[in-house]
């Protein structure tokens, strides 16, 4: 039997049509933007050499294959949309181990560097290189339940520090069900993972790595910002609750109201208007409130951009029709609309589009607020060891966490003597992964002990 | 004795023996109860699957297994669904991956059963020079751990070109050290060598020898061992994952793992994709149970 | 010296044994060789390497990283031979009862979850190990009131490993103890029902020493298998390790260091740790199993 479906198989395989293989391809690794993409390509009517296939390939599977690209030439297509997990393991190598063009002189010359937001060229910048043409800006703004908030009788206009923000709403944690456990909490906030604590300490100006691409897990802005947010999930007063980011079973518990705000850069706004449904018309958008009086009130997550592997021949053709289709207005209207993702091309910004209200967010006009943020985006690091730095952090905050809820830890000073311990010791692992490096250089500090 | 007394014995010996039979009926249903109790939880995941591959999303978190509602036994079954079924097949390329994964199994499976017997034919029944050297070097072969090889193997197949092709998959796989041992456990015995010489009396060549009388003697260790290695390269994940690079050569492990990561609201097609993965084996396994058992314990109990 | 009589031409063993030799010398004593010179360097990729020496090896014993899947590791392989091995040796001693009927159909519904590869256990567990929502504490709550916020994956990833990899692999392992069985004489159990030994007793004097090879095997295979693990930790955790790594693996980290950061150097010191430790294993539960019997 087995002999059969052997040959049977190898039958089909030989026999199987060969792929398209007219023209070029490209990659990327978003659900929503290939569609789109075809659907844009498609217009344009290109053909022959001209004509480009866009092929989704899993965020895992794209990092994998640029890797293995790279390392062992296999194939790769002619322009790659990766995300910043995926290209920052690429420079962990010698700068000619990169595999993407330089763009730097490029973008330079053509006045691109002025027309697209500055900070959004940041985490494709290594060792004075830039490596990729930015698809976003990724502004983050705080998303809340109106309806629970106005009903409680809370004017979030006033609340533009996170102080003011939770002696307002810290009433709202509430046990329905009376077993001890709060069933409704205000703020959402991971206990598990690294980018949502790496977003607030962006906001704050903490920072992973220093410009000179040194780890400085351990800066005492860190610590202060770390041990305020084990405040806010430990203890009696504890604010916030834990649940999946991005799973079916977290976007149920988010609808049942198990939160009352979550942060929410422009594509995870839009992500909400998908799996929320329900709360429609009961969610709005305000700017992050900040760390202190004045300060920044909004902060990043995630970016995107596209990048052109050396190999490739036909650069040139893969650049004219990367700029052809990253700054039209054309897409930066249909990225709005069907993916949620706000241009970097600064000069789209006063399209109508985005003063349109949106239904799902009450009539708020979403796209002015992100906007509004745009220039105010923290720059972010492109060390090929930020996913480790990510990592590290989440860990760290997890220690942290159930350090201060085990000890009883409330008061600033035991919190802080927590947050530099665990921030030490995360800071002494990226070391010892960094010193060992024999390709770059960059390390850091070693807390002393 | 006096009577009385050896009627009560009697007596008693029957009552201990009714109480026996009592205490045995009572251990038997407690027997059963337990082997019940332990299959209905080792069936629960598979019907739990089956059930959400034909749930809608908005069905899939509440309810456990079908949506309730007024149709027969209590079961909506209008709102059922075959659409994660044929999305799989329509806009994901599943028919391409059960190809593909058909392809790498029954090939490698043959092969490396076709070798395996071969070496073992030769380890077994020739007296050659070097042969303790050989049957040396196939058991420490049997002790490497394939981790170990991963790195070096991917290097290697790196240098010859073979990244990204089947023959990287399959090639490594056609000397099996295990299933040389095997066979060469089982023809040892098996095999009478005063067979072997007959044959060659009459004009068979050695190649017809090994096919016309030793093959069928050691037949159901062919059937069992392909059997088994058809069964691992099915759920094989690291080597195809590290190997092969274009999605269109994917096999359903590693093509199952990137669906889950596009798809990961959409419990309904990942079950969907899951139970399609699965089913191709336990319907092998079903109709041929009892190679697949013997060929499992065959290398415990000669070994 | 003395000639032998060949009654066959003398190639033809030599013949029949070139695939695996071939095989053998190219894909597995070649990558053999050259992962110790691997280990001795530090790669990106397979083109860029320096020579590091030692340094692998040094970094590996001080690495904690290396530690935590170490003893995740050893956890989950000791919860394999102490909650598993005993489960499926339970249910073959009563499959195994004379009297019991419908044997081949308790077989194959046990033993089919083996069946299943672990890649796509993982993707169902995953599944089925989420807080509020999975199966497993939805249905726990049913019956019992279980907290259905049980953390499985955010923070007891081991026990929730340990409890996928029983679904998985207790029927696995009843197959092999149900045919040890067989190797228990029926007249001794006869004559020590006769002598007056009690159930444990004769599972202590009969049977176990007559199950006692293949026991021994079935740990070892175990063991082996233990500390390869991959797959399900991988699958189970969303392609990570987990929260604070409780998941991470001996193989899981040679994978990531070999493939997702491009170090095949440190990924083969990672490698020959594992081996080391197999074969150290290996060893010892030989030399237990031996001293046993005597």
């Amino acid at each position: 039997m087995i002999c059969i479906l052997a040959v049977l198989s190898s039958l089909y395989l030989l026999l199987r049509p060969e792929r398209e293989t007219e023209g070029r391809e490209m990659w990327t690794f978003v659900q929503t933007r290939a569609p789109m993409y075809r659907d844009i390509v498609e217009e344009w009517g290109l053909t022959g050499e001209d004509r480009m296939r866009i092929e989704l390939v899993e965020h895992g599977a794209l990092g994998r294959r640029i890797l293995s690209g790279f390392m062992a030439g296999t194939p790769l297509a002619d322009i790659l949309e990766v995300e910043r997990s995926i290209a920052a393991p690429t420079w962990r190598g010698p700068i000619e181990a990169v595999g993407f063009v330089d763009l730097k002189d490029r973008l330079r010359e053509e006045g691109l560097l002025e027309k697209i937001n500055r900070p959004s060229f940041s985490p494709w910048t290594n060792r004075g290189h830039i490596f990729g043409l930015p698809a976003d800006v990724h502004p983050v703004l705080l998303c809340y339940r109106a309806d629970v908030f106005e009903a409680a009788g809370i004017d979030v206009s006033q609340l533009d520090t996170w102080e003011k923000f939770f002696e307002a709403t810290r009433g709202l944690v509430q046990d329905f069900s009376g077993d001890g456990q709060p069933d409704q909490y205000v703020l959402e906030l991971q206990e598990t993972l690294g980018e949502p604590i790496t977003v607030l300490l962006l906001q704050a100006g903490g920072k992973l790595f220093n410009e000179r691409e040194e780890a400085v897990l351990n800066s005492e802005r860190n610590i202060e910002i770390l041990a305020r947010l084990a405040d806010w999930a430990s203890g009696e007063d504890r604010v916030t609750g834990d649940l999946d980011l991005f799973s079916g079973a977290g976007h149920r518990l988010r609808s049942e109201g198990f939160v009352l705000a979550w942060m929410v850069p422009d594509w995870r706004a839009y992500h909400m208007s998908l799996y929320l449904g329900g709360l429609e018309g009961k969610l709005k958008l305000m700017p992050l409130p900040a760390w202190e009086e004045g300060g920044r009130r909004t902060s990043c997550w995630g970016g995107t951009m596209l990048g052109f592997p050396k190999e490739k021949e036909n650069f040139e053709k893969n650049w004219e029709f990367a700029k052809r289709l990253y700054l039209s207005r054309e897409l930066a209207v249909r990225s709005w609309k069907e993916t949620g993702v706000l241009t970097p091309v600064k000069e789209f910004w006063d399209d109508p589009v985005f003063s349109e209200p949106n239904s799902f967010y009450s009539g708020q006009a979403t796209g002015r607020l992100f906007i509004g943020q745009a220039e105010n985006v923290p720059i972010r690091s492109s060390s090929p060891y930020r996913n480790l730095a990510i990592q590290e952090l989440g860990n760290a905050y997890n220690s942290l966490v159930r350090e201060a809820r085990r000890d009883g830890l409330e008061d600033r000073e035991s919190l802080e003597a927590a947050a530099r311990k665990v921030l030490n010791e995360a800071q002494t692992n990226i070391l010892r992964q960094m010193e060992r490096n024999q390709f770059i250089e960059a390390t850091g500090t070693l807390p002393e002990s | 004795m006096p009577k009385p007394s050896q009627d009560r014995d009697t007596y008693e010996q029957l009552r201990t023996e009714k109480h026996w039979a009592d205490m045995r009926r009572l251990g038997m249903i407690l027997v059963y109860a337990i082997l019940i109790f332990y299959s209905i939880l080792t069936l629960i995941p598979f019907l739990w699957l089956a059930a959400g591959s034909i749930k809608t999303n908005a069905d899939y978190f509440n309810y456990i297994f079908l949506p309730r509602g007024d149709g027969l036994f209590g079961v909506a079954w209008d709102r059922l669904t075959l659409k994660n079924f044929i999305s799989l097949f329509t806009t994901l390329d599943f028919g391409n991956y059960i190809m593909n994964s058909i392809f790498l199994a029954s090939v490698t499976s043959l092969l490396g059963t076709f070798f395996a017997a071969l070496g073992g034919f030769a380890l077994s029944k020739y007296s050659f020079p070097g042969r303790g050297v050989i049957t040396a070097l196939v058991l420490s072969a049997i002790i490497i751990p394939a981790p170990l090889l991963i790195a070096p193997v991917y290097e290697l197949l790196y240098r010859i070109g073979l990244l990204n092709t089947y023959a990287g998959l399959i090639l490594p796989a056609m000397g099996p050290a295990f299933g040389i041992f095997l066979f060469r456990q089982a023809m040892l015995n098996s095999v009478p060598v005063a067979m072997l010489d007959a044959a060659r009396i009459d004009g068979c060549g050695e190649f017809r020898i090994f096919f016309v009388v030793v093959l069928p003697i050691v037949r159901p260790m062919v059937g069992a061992f392909m059997l088994i290695t058809f069964l691992m390269t099915w759920n094989n994940f690291i080597g195809p994952q590290v190997i092969l690079q274009s999605p269109e050569k994917f096999p359903l492990a590693v093509a199952i793992a990137q669906l889950r990561g596009i798809y990961t609201t959409e419990y309904g097609m990942i079950s969907a994709g899951t139970l399609v993965s699965i089913a191709p084996i336990m319907v092998i396994f079903l109709l041929l149970q009892k190679e697949f058992i013997s060929g499992l314990t065959s290398g415990a109990v000669k070994g | 010296m003395k000639r032998r009589f060949y009654p066959y031409p003398r190639a033809t063993p030599y013949l029949f044994l070139m695939p695996f030799l071939v095989v053998f010398l190219v894909f597995l004593i070649y990558p053999l060789i050259h992962s110790v010179v691997l280990a001795f360097e530090q790669t990106f990729g397979p083109e860029f390497k320096t020579f590091v020496f030692l340094d692998n090896f040094i970094h590996l014993f001080k690495d904690p990283l290396f530690y935590i899947a170490l003893k995740n590791t050893a956890i989950y392989a000791t919860a394999s031979i102490t909650l598993q091995l005993p489960l499926s040796l339970g249910l073959a001693l009563l499959m195994n009862r004379p009297d019991v009927r419908g044997r081949a159909f308790f077989r194959l519904i046990f033993f089919s979850p083996s069946l299943v590869g672990a890649v796509f256990v993982g993707v169902m567990f995953a599944i089925i190990f989420q807080k509020r929502t999975g199966l497993l504490n939805v249905i726990l709550h049913e019956l019992i009131g279980f907290n259905l916020d049980f953390p499985w994956l955010q923070v007891y990833v081991m026990p929730a490993l340990i409890l996928a990899a029983l679904w998985m692999w207790t029927g696995f392992n009843m197959i092999y103890f149900l045919a040890a069985l067989q190797n228990v004489d029926r007249d001794l159990m006869d004559a020590a029902r006769i002598d007056g030994a009690g159930p444990i007793g004769r599972f202590r004097y009969v049977i176990l020493p007559a199950i006692r090879p293949i026991a021994g095997f079935v740990v070892l295979l175990s063991l082996i298998g233990s500390f390869q693990l991959f797959e399900l930790p991988y699958l189970l955790l969303n392609s990570s390790a987990g929260p604070d790594n409780k998941g991470l693996t001996i193989v899981m980290y040679l994978y990531q260091t070999g493939f997702q950061t491009g170090d095949l150097g440190y990924a083969s010191a990672i490698g020959w740790a594992l081996a080391i430790i197999l074969v150290v294993l290996a060893t010892i539960q030989r030399r237990l199993s031996r001293s046993e019997e005597i």
